[in-house]
């Protein structure tokens, strides 16, 4: 008997396989505009994978970065509004960034989920990959469709129109 | 490991204030139990997965990092820790199975993020220089005794296959590999 080599666990990999699977299956590219609330309800905890070295001056640690954020989310107020988009930019990859906030939060969605899901956090994995797939399907986009009709009335837009032309 | 051997010498490493030696001794530990245990191992590198109830946590000196900064959950009564092992062999060239071994590195990592890793052999000598010289060697047994029980029982998969039967009665699984097989 000895150690098993391996580069990397297949249980591991086969997770991250399935939730991203399922995102794709469920929801297609998107923009849409949430309010916090609804963030906070899709990533439970926001500083997983955020860039840590952007929050210089705070302890490097997971709980300290995740509290700093949430705490300023909070004092936005829950109805503040954040633009999130949905992008699959390497096969089933999922690629969530929020913006809105002081940076830009990049999520490798099934990724972040994965390691959340080792980390042994199984149930709140399952239910914010379920309200982000119940938020998509949802969403009316207003918001995003008006601000798109305003740029479309503007010269930059006219002009990129005639330059395909 | 004679515990009371090691606790000895640790102690008199410490008392040198010698931070290199301290350090040498605490990885000559590790090297000695993988001698022990050669026919386990091959030179190069391991992931390795290891279930840590709460209580070894505690003995492991990894219960503030795991838990308190890296907000790892305990699920099923144990913590998944994430271990890298590097072994070098004394000649390059000699068979991976056997071999002479030069060094050892150890590291404790947050799951699929690489840049947060914690170096084992660091955190103990600084334990050590702290003056928890009994906790550090008992901090090595329990490594010791939960790297033996992994390589016999394969406690860790067993834990994660719980898991993972509890994923596959979710939607996401059975929809997910639905459309991972069109």
């Amino acid at each position: 008997m000895e150690i098993r080599k391996i580069s990397e666990s297949e249980i591991d990999n086969l997770v991250l396989r399935i939730i991203e699977a399922y995102v794709s299956s469920q929801i297609k590219t998107g923009v849409w505009e949430i309010n916090t609330g609804v963030l906070l309800e899709i990533f439970p905890f926001l500083v997983e994978y955020f860039n840590g070295a952007r929050l210089m001056g705070i302890s490097n640690s997971f709980k300290s970065q995740n509290s700093f954020l949430r705490e300023y989310i909070n004092e936005l107020g829950a109805e503040h509004k954040v633009i999130i988009s949905l992008e699959h930019p390497y096969g089933h990859d999922v690629v969530v960034r929020v913006y809105g906030l002081a940076d830009t939060l990049i999520y490798s969605f099934g990724y972040h989920k994965t390691a959340l899901w080792l980390d042994g956090y199984e149930e709140e994995v399952y239910k914010s990959i379920e309200q982000l797939v119940e938020f998509a399907r949802n969403a009316t986009d207003k918001t995003i469709v008006d601000s798109y009709e305003k740029f479309k009335k503007t010269k930059i837009y006219e002009l990129w129109i005639k330059s395909k032309q | 490991m004679d515990k009371v051997k090691a606790v000895k010498t640790l102690r008199k490493l410490v008392n040198e204030r010698s931070l290199e030696k301290v350090g040498g001794y605490i990885k000559n530990l590790l090297v000695e139990f993988l001698k022990e245990h050669q026919n386990y191992l091959s030179s190069g590198f391991y992931h390795l997965w290891l279930a840590v109830s709460a209580k070894d946590l505690e003995k492991l000196l990894l219960s503030n990092i795991v838990v308190k900064q890296w907000g790892m959950k305990e699920k099923d009564g144990v913590v998944i820790l994430s271990w890298y092992l590097e072994i070098y062999p004394k000649n390059p060239l000699s068979s991976t199975k056997t071999f002479e071994i030069r060094d050892v590195e150890i590291f404790v990592r947050r799951h699929l993020i690489y840049t947060s890793s914690l170096d084992y052999i660091e955190h103990l000598k600084r334990a050590a220089m702290r003056g928890k010289v009994v906790e550090v060697i008992e901090a090595l047994e329990t490594l010791f005794r939960l790297i033996v029980d992994e390589v016999e029982s394969r406690t860790s998969e067993k834990f994660v296959m719980l898991r993972f039967d509890r994923f596959k009665k979710t939607k996401i699984y059975t929809d997910g590999m639905v459309y991972l097989k069109l």
